[in-house]
């Protein structure tokens, strides 16, 4: 791993899309499926290689908003510095809403720093639900 | 826990005479949805696709389905109605937010409702896709029925959106494949397919051309567009996609939610780009609309108010950002949700949705989620589509007829808002 990445971790910016995988395993109530197919992390092989992990690896995503483990899954297609998650509660814990920013919340732009990490995936019910200050999400 | 879907009304339901219903799982609203029934229960669904048979077996499993609670208790429907009605009243700030998969009947209430309670109303296409709806409907934005893309466009551009996985009948029953004219020899249709993504997605093995985005880089795209119909700028990607674009007779874009959140909800570059480009050919603009019936609820409170969203009936008719449910919610400005069909806590900003812990919240809703349990108030509600008929508002504008083909043991949520609204009118 690159001696400042190890220190400082990447700098990702997070683009949000649907997974029609993923609505059909929770629709299912397939809770492994959905939970495996939520926690990821889209990545381009350069910033792989930057991390000095692989596809597969455990990758902590960082910001202000909040701290998730998810698994890094190789897309050849994305540039360096994006990732791709889908649209689950995974990706609403790190996303923000600043209107004095932007007018939306930052679903296609959420600005994290992402390193390798020993800790397992955060659990469906680690997220917790936002209207309740805890319980489980649905 | 309520029970699963109720007894099937509508006809057999056997091999050669199966069931037929809308699908709501998207706004494509395919009507060729055919079931075979074993009891009451659907042994096959035929013609939908993965998200449409996940949602409708979904609606059959009883610990799937909600029934009517307070606090996450079971209740009678009278008990709910009466605490909801307490809350309402005792409310002086009151948001309606959701509706959008609901029919037109359930909309017309629910907006009914907001203006008996001078209340603030507003649904999902505040942040997606209610700017283009409403461009459309105000006759800015250029738009067509999908019949007439199948019988007459020539160019399908598909920009910010991922039909796979959005809407994944959408180039089988609409655009691409039901084209009228196809090649002879060839199992393409004689029409141009094209996209415009940030990532390489599975509409790439179609499309020719292809064009890659940066990631938020669409308006510097539109910007070099604009330049290349002039004959200036560099930008090579620009020109290709101005020829590829004045090549055509009829061409269609449909706008994905990549485009709608890179442009900040802003489409009027967008549009400029459009009318431009309309010289000399048809160019139109289709919405690819999430909600099974978030353009009815567009077009009803547009009939209604003059706007598609974010409006307050208290003093009248007032519209503006600030009646957005997320600025509703940022602000702290609702002290009683009236939550229907929608599910906030689960996919909008866990940060955002932290200013909810408190406030009561009252929530309609078929399924069991995470909105339903943080509410005080919770009504399971029967299935738009199958438990109720109904109409609904496609994506590109045309109107549908839902058949009711069970009875339900649940209320529509038409029947809640309209009970809801008489105890207050009292």
């Amino acid at each position: 791993m690159n001696a400042s990445v190890e220190r400082q971790g990447l700098p990702l910016i997070i683009i949000t899309y649907r997974d029609v995988f993923q609505t059909a395993s929770k629709e299912r109530g397939l809770d492994n499926e959905y939970q495996q197919r939520s926690a990821t992390v889209w990545m381009s092989p350069s910033d792989l290689k930057q991390l000095g992990v692989e596809e597969g690896a455990m990758i902590k995503l960082v910001n202000t908003a909040a701290s998730i483990v998810v698994q890094a899954k190789l897309e050849p297609s994305l540039p360096p510095g994006f990732g791709g998650m889908p649209v689950s509660p995974y990706a609403a814990k790190l996303i923000s809403y600043e209107p004095a920013k932007t007018k939306l919340p930052n679903f296609k732009r959420i600005e994290v720093v992402a390193e390798p990490t020993d800790e397992g995936i955060t659990s469906v019910s680690d997220l917790g639900n936002p209207c309740q200050g805890g319980g489980t999400d649905d | 826990m309520g029970g699963g879907g109720g007894k099937i009304i509508s006809n057999h339901g056997n091999m050669d005479n199966p069931v037929k219903l809308v699908c709501t799982a998207c706004s494509c609203l395919c009507d060729d949805i055919e079931i075979e029934v074993e009891g009451d229960r659907s042994k096959r669904i035929r013609n939908a696709c993965i998200k449409g048979a996940s949602f409708l077996y979904a609606t059959e499993s009883p610990e799937r389905r909600l029934s009517c609670q307070i606090e996450g208790q079971p209740v009678s429907f009278e008990k709910a109605i009466e605490e909801s009605a307490r809350l309402l009243q005792r409310a002086s700030r009151k948001l309606i937010f959701g509706l959008d998969n609901s029919t037109l009947e359930t909309q017309a209430a629910g907006i009914k409702l907001a203006q008996a309670m001078k209340a603030v109303i507003d649904d999902n296409s505040s942040f997606c896709q209610g700017a283009l709806v409403e461009g459309i409907l105000g006759g800015t934005i250029p738009s067509c029925s999908l019949p007439q893309v199948r019988e007459s466009a020539d160019l399908l551009v598909y920009w910010g959106s991922n039909p796979y996985h959005s809407h994944p009948r959408h180039l089988a029953r609409f655009s691409f494949y039901p084209h009228l004219q196809y090649r002879e020899g060839s199992p393409k249709p004689e029409v141009t397919l094209s996209y415009l993504d940030v990532r390489k997605t599975e509409l790439a093995t179609l499309c020719e051309p292809v064009f890659k985005l940066k990631p938020g880089g669409d308006r510097d795209f539109i910007e070099a567009v604009l330049l290349a119909i002039k004959g200036a700028g560099k930008n090579e990607e620009a020109k290709a996609f101005v020829e590829l674009v004045k090549k055509s007779r009829f061409c269609v874009m449909f706008a994905g939610l990549g485009l709608t959140y890179s442009l900040n909800g802003d489409f009027n570059l967008f549009i400029e780009m459009i009318h431009q480009l309309s010289q000399g050919r048809r160019v139109v603009v289709i919405p690819m609309v999430g909600h099974f019936n978030m353009r009815g609820f567009n077009q009803l409170l547009y009939a209604r108010t003059g706007y598609v969203n974010k409006v307050s009936f208290a003093g009248g008719v007032s519209h503006g950002d600030e009646f957005s449910f997320l600025e509703q919610v940022r602000n702290r400005a609702a002290d009683c949700l009236l939550i229907v069909g929608a599910n906030p806590c689960r996919n909008l900003p866990h940060s955002l949705m932290r200013n909810l812990e408190g406030v009561p919240i009252i929530c309609l809703d078929p399924l069991v989620n995470s909105t339903t349990r943080a509410s005080r108030v919770a009504f399971g509600t029967a299935v738009s589509a199958s438990e109720t008929g109904g109409r609904a508002i496609r994506m590109d504008g045309e109107e549908v007829t839902l058949l009711k083909i069970r009875s339900s043991q649940h209320p529509s949520d038409e029947e809640i808002l309209t009970r809801l609204l008489d105890k207050l009118s009292k």
